[in-house]
Parts: C-alpha cells; structure tokens; sequence
C-alpha cells in the first residue's frame, strides 16, 4: 500500500454527526456549574476594604503605617542601645534619686 | 466577535459569550472527540467536559501567549480525551462497529464500504496514543505541525516521526489484511 492509497483511505474516515441538540444541552448544563474565579473574588476584597477606610489614598497611609513599623522594629531590633547611658553615668544619676537622710526634726519646726 | 474576545467575555461571567462559543466549535471538537475515542457515545461526553472545563476555568487560556483558542481548546479535549480512554471499562458503551451496523445498507457495496471504515477505525484506535492523536491533528483538524506538535507536548522533530511510524503502522495492517491475516 502506497501513501496515496493510504492518504485516500483516511480521507474517506467516516465522522457521524453530532446529535443535534447537543450543543444545547453543554450549554444547559453550564448554567448549573459555577464559575471559578479565585483571584478576582480575592481583588475584589481587598478593593472592597480600601474603599471602606476613610482617610484619603488608604493605600498610602497604610503604606507608610508599615514602612514606619518596619524601620521601627529594625532599629529595637538590630540597631545600637543610644537611649542607654553609659555605667558611670548611672551612677552619677542613681545618686540624684538617693534622698539625704542628715536632717533632723529640727530642720522643719 | 472572535474566539479570543468570546473568551475576555467568558473569563467576565457572560454566559451569552460561552453559548456563541458552543454553538459556533461543538461540531468540529465533536468530531476531534470521536477521532480520539473512536464511540459518538463518548465523544459527546467528552466534549461536555471539556466546554465545561472552559466555563468553569476560562482563565485558562491567554490569548496573550499568541495561541489560537482552537488550538488551546484541542489539548483540553484531548486531554479529556485521553482521561476518558483510561477509565474506560471495555465495551461499557455501543462500539463504532456497533454504531456502523445500525447505518449500514444491505446492499453488498455499502456493507463492504462499512466494514472497509470499521476496519480503518479499529486500525486507528488501535494505534499508540500520540501517534493517533499526531495522525488526528495534522491530517483530520489542519493544525500545523507546530500547532500539533504544541497541543502534543512534544518538538516538530518528534511529531513528524510519531507521524510517520502511525502511517507505516497502518500500512503495515492493512498489508498484512490483504494477505489474509486479520486483526481485532
């Protein structure tokens, strides 16, 4: 058997018909199956939330709340103690709150 | 409207855009179903699912990429397809031949032109799978090579041989019938 007689035997492949209404019947049944859309549900919250804050651009603000955050827990973290006073002047300062007990009663009457 | 705007609309929720879809590419996935399957039966069914696969995730496809929607559409159907052929339990549902016998004509001619058919469609079923859906692609749906070669997941290269070895299969077996030896 040569290619043509092949290529003509496969040409003449018999396909039935689809069934009429067939068509009808795949679009039916689509009206009974819901749509999967994930990430649009997810957008949609999240537009829905942005557009309940009041502030103006809720999207900067709250941007900028983070940032701040951020930078802030860095530097408790990770950054050098500035706000802590060096041993000796700790002791300089723990004697201003020692009270001087050399008085006596006389003092004050 | 074309089938790359039908499915922007689809992906949006209009149910009116898939119906046009349905109407305008049922037949001609119909008929890619059957080749696969080889059972009107199934085929319907197959085609079922996959329209119902593009409803529910038209997300899908991305006419973005640069790829047609048929093209796109026929690996979902294939895909079904192939699933489809897996689960099958044998003769669970009325054989091509079954189905040809109840068209057939008693005249000697048309039994013989029949038999001649379900011979070839057994021939072709009976091939292995991407060589039957390689010879279904390029030969019965007009993709090109690429476009056949894309919704296989294979090269050209590989197309062309998978190609090839259906068409000498076949040869091979209808020689061999001729001599008298038969199959299936």
């Amino acid at each position: 058997m040569d290619d043509k007689d092949l290529n003509q035997m496969l040409e003449a492949r018999f396909v039935p018909e689809a069934p009429s209404n067939m068509a009808a019947r795949i679009v039916e049944a689509s009206r009974h199956v819901e749509q999967h859309r994930p990430v649009e549900g997810l957008r949609r919250w999240v537009r829905g939330f942005m557009d309940g804050l009041v502030f103006p651009q809720p999207e900067m603000a709250l941007g900028a709340l983070g940032v701040f955050l951020l930078i802030g827990l860095s530097i408790g973290v990770f950054g050098e103690s500035y706000l802590i006073l060096p041993d000796a002047t700790m002791d300089d300062l723990s004697l201003a709150f020692e009270a001087d007990y050399t008085f006596d009663a006389g003092d004050f009457l | 409207m074309n089938d790359e705007s039908l499915m922007v609309r689809i992906c949006e929720g209009d149910h009116q855009a898939f119906s046009i879809l349905v109407e305008r590419h049922s037949q001609m996935f119909f008929a890619a179903a059957y080749r696969v399957c080889g059972n009107p039966v199934e085929a319907e069914d197959i085609v079922q699912d996959a329209f119902l696969k593009l409803w529910t995730k038209p997300q899908g496809y991305d006419a973005s990429k640069g790829v047609k929607f048929t093209t796109w559409f026929y690996r979902v159907v294939t895909n079904v397809g192939i699933d489809a052929a897996r689960k099958k339990k044998p003769q669970s549902s009325p054989d091509v031949i079954d189905f040809m016998a109840d068209k057939a004509d008693l005249a000697d001619e048309n039994l013989s032109k029949n038999q001649e058919q379900a011979a070839l469609e057994r021939a072709i079923q009976a091939l292995p799978e991407r060589q039957k859906l390689a010879l279904n692609l390029c030969f019965y749906e007009g993709l090109t090579n690429k476009e056949a070669a894309d919704v296989i997941g294979v090269g050209v290269k590989a197309l062309e041989s998978l190609l090839m070895r259906a068409k000498k299969s076949l040869k091979e077996k209808f020689e061999d019938d001729a001599g008298g030896v038969t199959y299936g």
